[in-house]
């Protein structure tokens, strides 16, 4: 039971005087809750308080803010790992606030080895990157141990916009002596999610990058399948703008801003897109609109979602990230290095600013520019031509299959003409015809 | 010293009926780029006593070192016909012009780079076939052949090599007329193949007497027609010169003492083509080569040949310096080419009537098929771009191609179509400016302002809109010039990724400009990250690979050992009814899959039966030659996978309510799982699914795309699960060429390769032997080496794609080699191990 951080939890609730507070808890760790809700109701001294458990929503890394928000909770308290995806400064709207418990864990062996001999690396500095459940470890490492002023420790950022002399990803900041460059670091992580550290391994596949506990992971293997999205990127014609309800409350403004860019960029390039916002994602569900959209482009939160992993086999559409959108669009120069990363705050951070003027000036040749980009590779998949995708359509969902009204006759009727269809679930309606 | 200036080629661009645009083809090291070197020499673009060790259009340095073409190369000439020779020019001329512009393509001769020849077909009108006459008529020379006549490209043909035959094989006069006319024929027979003599393009035989096959070797700079001996001896025969050349060739015998001609020969009597053309040549070369001075100056001085300058001192040594000067100078091979190829080959007005109805792809009457038809340079521009030209600056293309309608000009604006353009749709269409015009002369370009139709041109600033090929137009209505159709495929593939992983978009930015410098080429990002580079031959990728590596991406790359593609099919038709429910259960498709009649995928990929022929003379075909139900050929569904692939999904239901609704979802679901096939996730080959019924839920949305496509992605595999399935892999036609005592050694490689001999025969009135055999693409890896190693060096093999042949062998058994096969695939592409089960797919009533 310790790992729950009780007391915090309690000093928490307590001093923002909360009566409605959601719960979110690994399905592992389900089994404890009914103890856990006995255990924080008896130790919070304010009446009537109100437990709720939420998390069925999302993926258990990110917070189920959507389902804290039915419940009408006032705070969010998360258990277990946490892909650190949300920021409560995000917006000024956010009325809900987290508290983290990482469950926290002492360091892996090789780990602790490592940074008390930390001899291998050439290079003048390296960066300790870890997981939140290490917080503590490190901490008590940092301020105690006499380590070597090579190593320079990230530290988890959940409350604070980062100061703009800081280096930030995925959730973590860093003091940076020097520039960020594969020539002065050294990059270590010590991983508890296997997600997270696939992240950091992309992201920093350009240098000399070690995992603890010892790992077999290959950055060039990611980059590669990375590689595969951002060509489809370049590829398609007609792309869907994925937003699930949940990332939208953890990262409103963000997100806002970033599909402003984005719709920009495929604007400017001449591209079709639609916007999709859905509570759950389902390949079904994106199958419905098979016809219209060649690419998916996942806007979310969650820089772990499964969606994007390296395991994640994609369907008959491809589904991208925004990253590989921003790498197709807006990298121009293949000479620089590719910096990859599905933190949507650093996506946002390292995007050119629109150029208004510049949408302008290109007006007139947009029309000439066409869809498909020329230099595509022979990518394994179909491309738009193929697909027949029905590009002149501006919408599709239910469709009036009745062949006798004539599209005048439509005009002419009045939306308040049309007869109460068919209601009900599917496997019975009321009013059903035949 | 280059005897022409740009502005006299401009000036004779628009002289469309002086223009001949040609290619020279040949089976490899025949001796194409040592020919076209004597013809380059004439135009003074390299001096006379280099021609034939240069090969000018080998610019490559590997082309040079490896005495091999990889690329063909285009060069203009310029060349002035003698006014004596105009009677012989059958076709209109440009009156009062004297000059002819020759356009000229020097192709690459190893199967491995047949697209190059391919690409050089569509832009020229006529092919000289070159025959080395030592090894005679060669697997390429037909396969070349068959495309140029496919392409509507007349051929003319030249006996190359001829000093080999004298010097090397010591071949009497008849023999060697035997040899001639032996090659004559065999060239015939492939032309009357692929060919007719009352087609559009008249008559296409090649024949010696009518001036259209020409003899000699390009090495020494030697070359003629039987034009050329006739209007020698015509004046002393009294005869006119075409009537002379029919008795100078086949039995037509003459007897110098009675001085009279017979059809049937006998006492006294000599052929016609011994007596009066191959004896005076073997009297040079006995002479010179015999170094009998005495002798060879009084032939000098017979035959009227002057040597000058340095020559002159060849001519107290004899042997073979001095035998190459006098040759050359008496049969000069660039005259003798250049005016064959004038009177011969058809000019870009008269080929172009006949060639725009296979060209154009839109309707045979709009603005774009008459500017073609009638070769005029007002109508709107219609250009194709055949392949793409690296510059000297790094990543970018000069499009190289040809201008059958209007003209092309600096700085026009103009419609660029990839060839996935659809009229009307805005898809693959760019209109840009193009930056500049240019012409291509061999090692060098130069600037020219503008360009009319009938000729070869490249462009500068039109790569970035093209992958490949494509057609450049101002008409706003023009459909596509049709696409080029390959005789090889890329079926040899690698995986590649580079040394230092932070050099992998420099990787990727360099395979897009590797599948752009090759047309046949292959470069694909898997969805796995892998990298593929898919060539037609081993040696083929080997170039690709190395030029990816120094001058496309410039980065050190790591490359896998090569792996074939293989095709998922079945055997026999499914034991069971396969259903499958979709997500919601409210639907339900019922279907089977059953093989293709033998032969319907190969016409399929021929293009015998297309998804875009007309849907009841389609069914008839099917009907007529396959047997297959008039009722059921009518509904075919669609082709997969890409829309046009071998694999057929046919509608046998009867009367089922909505079912077009649910068409295009059951289509998206059939392109699907024929690209991704359930053994091992290879294309699907040979199969034809019959959806056999279907239930539906009443309510639309709930018979949407996301609950059809996977039912009916799960319903085929299911079907293919059940009908026996089958791998088909790929297997060369594999020609080797080798002295008697080698032929053992290549049965013994081929026997341990699995290779099938099922053809072998001497080459008549030569020590060569020819093998022919069937050889799986996957035991071809290190096969010419393997070869060469046992049979001392001496045999030299051309592989081809030939065919998909099935294995027919059970993936389900463990132990069979099938599913060793299919394992490997599984692992490379890291899918799950094992074959997925019925029951992942088949749903329970
Ligand atoms: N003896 C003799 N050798 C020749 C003659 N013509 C070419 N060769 C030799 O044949 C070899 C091949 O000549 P190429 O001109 O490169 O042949 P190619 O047809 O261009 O070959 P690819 O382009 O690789 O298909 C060279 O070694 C030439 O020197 C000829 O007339 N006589
Ligand atoms: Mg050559």
């Amino acid at each position: 039971m310790d790992k729950f951080e009780i007391e915090s939890c309690v000093k928490w609730i307590e001093s923002n005087n909360f009566n409605i507070v959601a719960l979110q808890i690994p399905d592992e760790d389900l089994d404890k809750v009914q103890v856990l809700i006995d255990t924080l109701t008896s130790s919070v001294h304010i009446e009537n308080i109100e437990f709720f458990l939420v998390g069925d929503g999302c993926s258990p890394c990110c917070n189920d803010l959507l389902n804290t928000q039915y419940s009408q909770a006032q705070g969010l308290i998360h258990f277990g790992h946490s892909c650190l995806a949300s920021s409560s400064f995000d917006d000024n709207q956010q009325a809900i606030s987290v508290f983290y418990v990482f469950y926290q864990q002492s360091l892996p062996e090789d780990a602790s080895i490592f940074l008390s001999t930390n001899s291998d690396s050439d290079k003048s500095y390296c960066l300790v990157f870890y997981d939140p459940c290490y917080r503590d470890a490190i901490e008590q490492y940092s301020t105690t141990a006499t380590t070597s002023s090579r190593l320079i420790f990230s530290k988890i950022n959940l409350q604070n916009p980062v100061d703009s002399s800081s280096f930030s990803l995925y959730g973590r900041s860093v003091q940076l002596p020097v520039p960020l460059d594969p020539s002065n670091y050294s990059i270590i992580f010590i991983s508890h999610s296997k997600a997270s550290l696939h992240n950091f391994a992309l992201y920093f596949y350009a240098y000399d990058f070690r995992s603890f506990p010892t790992n077999t992971i290959s950055s060039s293997k990611l980059l590669s399948k990375r590689m595969y999205a951002i060509e489809c990127a370049r590829n398609g014609s007609s792309y869907g703008l994925l937003i699930s309800s949940n990332s939208l409350l953890n990262l409103p403004s963000t997100i806002h801003t970033l599909l402003d860019r984005i719709k920009h960029l495929f604007d400017k390039n001449n591209r079709q897109y639609y916007t999709f916002l859905m509570n759950t994602l389902s390949i079904t569900k994106m199958n419905n609109f098979e016809r219209n959209i060649d690419t998916y482009v996942l806007c979310s939160s969650c820089s772990e979602t499964l969606w994007l992993s390296p395991e994640h086999r994609q369907f008959n559409i491809p589904l991208i990230s925004l990253a590989d959108i921003v790498q197709a669009f807006e990298q121009t120069d293949e000479n620089l290095a590719i910096t990859y990363s599905f933190d949507l705050r650093q996506i946002l951070s390292t995007m050119k600013n629109i150029d208004e003027n510049e949408l302008i000036n290109s007006t007139e040749d947009n029309h000439a520019l066409v869809l498909k980009n020329p230099n595509s590779l022979l990518l394994q998949q179909r491309d738009g031509m193929n697909r027949g995708l029905d590009n002149g359509r501006m919408w599709w969902g239910l469709q009036i299959t009745d062949t006798n009204t004539n599209t005048d006759e439509k005009e002419i009727n009045p939306i308040a003409e049309l007869k109460e269809g068919r209601t009900g679930i599917a496997s019975g309606y009321t009013h059903e015809t035949s | 010293m280059v005897n022409f200036t740009v502005d006299e080629i401009r000036a004779l661009m628009d002289k469309r009926r002086n223009i001949r645009n040609m290619s020279v083809i040949a089976h490899v090291d025949h001796g194409k780029s040592t020919l076209t070197d004597s013809l380059v020499c004439k135009a003074g673009i390299i001096a006379s006593q280099k021609a034939g060790e240069m090969r000018f259009t080998d610019t490559r340095k590997d082309e040079q070192e490896r005495c091999i073409t990889i690329k063909s190369t285009a060069i203009s000439l310029y060349y002035e016909l003698p006014a004596k020779d105009f009677v012989f020019i059958k076709q209109e001329r440009e009156p009062d012009v004297t000059h002819f512009l020759i356009n000229l393509i020097d192709s690459p001769g190893h199967v491995d780079f047949s697209s190059e020849v391919t690409a050089a077909l569509r832009v020229t009108d006529g092919a000289l076939v070159v025959v080395d006459c030592v090894s005679g008529v060669c697997v390429q020379t037909e396969t070349v052949l068959r495309q140029a006549i496919a392409e509507r490209i007349k051929p003319i043909l030249f006996m190359n090599k001829m000093d080999r035959a004298l010097l090397e094989l010591q071949l009497q006069q008849e023999d060697l007329f035997q040899t001639f006319q032996r090659i004559v024929e065999n060239v015939n027979v492939i032309i009357a193949t692929y060919g007719d003599d009352n087609g559009p393009m008249g008559e296409l035989q090649v024949d010696p007497t009518k001036g259209t096959v020409g003899f000699g070797a390009g090495l020494h700079g030697w070359a003629f027609t039987l034009k050329e001996f006739a209007e020698m001896y015509s004046s002393k025969f009294k005869i006119e010169v075409d009537k002379l050349m029919k008795r100078l060739w086949g039995d037509n015998f003459f007897s110098p003492t009675e001085k009279k001609w017979s059809k049937s020969g006998g006492e006294g009597y000599k052929r016609g083509f011994c007596q009066f053309v191959l004896d005076p040549i073997f009297k040079v070369f006995r002479a010179i080569m015999d170094c009998k001075k005495d002798e060879y100056m009084a032939l000098l001085e017979k035959l009227n040949i002057k040597l000058q300058g340095d020559d002159r001192e060849k001519l107290e040594e004899g042997g073979k310096p001095l035998m190459k000067v006098v040759m050359k100078q008496w049969l000069p091979a660039g005259d003798v080419l250049l005016t064959m190829i004038a009177i011969h080959l058809p000019s870009p007005v008269v080929a172009q009537k006949y060639r725009a109805e296979l060209l154009y792809e839109g309707p045979q009457d709009d603005e774009a098929f008459l500017g073609i038809k009638s070769c005029d340079s007002s109508a709107p521009l219609m250009m194709y771009i055949s392949k793409m030209v690296p510059t000297s600056d790094k990543g970018r293309f000069y499009a190289f191609g040809r201008v059958f309608s209007g003209t092309v000009a600096t700085g026009q604006k103009a419609r660029i179509m990839g060839p996935n353009y659809v009229p009307g749709k805005k898809e693959d269409l760019y209109v840009k400016s193009i930056q500049r015009t240019i012409l291509m002369m061999g090692r060098y370009t130069e600037p020219i302002e503008d360009v009319p139709c009938g000729n070869i041109c490249g462009l500068v600033g039109v790569d970035q809109y093209l992958i490949k090929t494509g057609t450049i137009t101002t008409f706003e209505n023009a459909h596509n010039l049709r696409v080029m159709k390959f005789s090889v495929s890329p079926v040899v593939r690698v995986a590649v990724e580079p040394k230092n992983p932070a050099d992998l978009p420099k990787l990727v930015e360099g395979l897009k400009r590797l599948a752009k410098s090759d047309p046949m080429v292959q470069c694909i990002i898997e969805e796995s990250g892998e990298h593929i580079v898919a060539g037609a031959g081993e040696l083929h990728l080997e170039i690709c690979l190395k030029d990816l590596e120094e001058d496309h991406a410039c980065i050190p790359i790591k490359v896998s050992d090569p792996v074939v593609s293989y095709r998922e099919t079945v055997s026999e038709e499914s034991d069971i009814m396969c259903l499958s429910k979709s997500p919601n259960k409210h639907n339900r498709i019922f279907l089977k899959a059953r093989p293709m009649p033998d032969g319907l995928a190969e016409d399929i990929d021929k293009g015998e039966v297309t998804p875009r022929q007309e849907f009841k003379a389609r069914a008839r075909y099917l009907n007529e030659k396959y047997d297959y139900d008039v009722n059921e050929a009518r509904k075919i569904w669609c082709f997969g996978p890409e829309g046009t692939g071998p694999n057929l999904l046919m509608d046998c239901t009867k009367g089922v309510q909505y079912l077009n609704e649910i068409k295009d979802s059951c289509i998206a679901g059939f392109q699907w799982a024929t690209k991704e096939g359930v053994l091992c996730e290879e294309n699907v080959r040979g199969v034809r699914f019959d959806i056999h019924d279907v239930t539906l839920h009443a309510d639309a949305i709930h018979r949407g795309g996301g609950q059809i496509i996977p039912t009916a992605r799960r319903v085929l595999y299911a079907g293919m699960l059940t009908a026996k399935p089958r791998l088909y892999e790929p297997v060369y036609l594999c020609e080797v060429q080798c002295p008697e005592v080698a032929v053992g050694g290549i049965y013994g490689v081929l026997n341990r390769r699995r290779g099938h001999v099922f053809d072998e025969h001497q080459v008549t009135g030569t020590p060569m032997f020819i093998v022919k055999a069937y050889l799986p693409v996957n035991e071809s890896f290190g096969f010419t080496a393997d070869l060469r190693s046992n049979t001392g060096g001496q045999a030299f093999p051309q592989c081809v794609f030939d065919h998909w042949q099935v294995m027919n062998q059970d993936p389900f058994d463990d132990s069979s080699k099938i599913r060793q096969i299919v394992n490997d695939i599984r692992k490379r592409k890291g899918l799950k191990e094992g074959i997925p089960s019925l029951d992942d797919f088949y749903d329970k009533l």
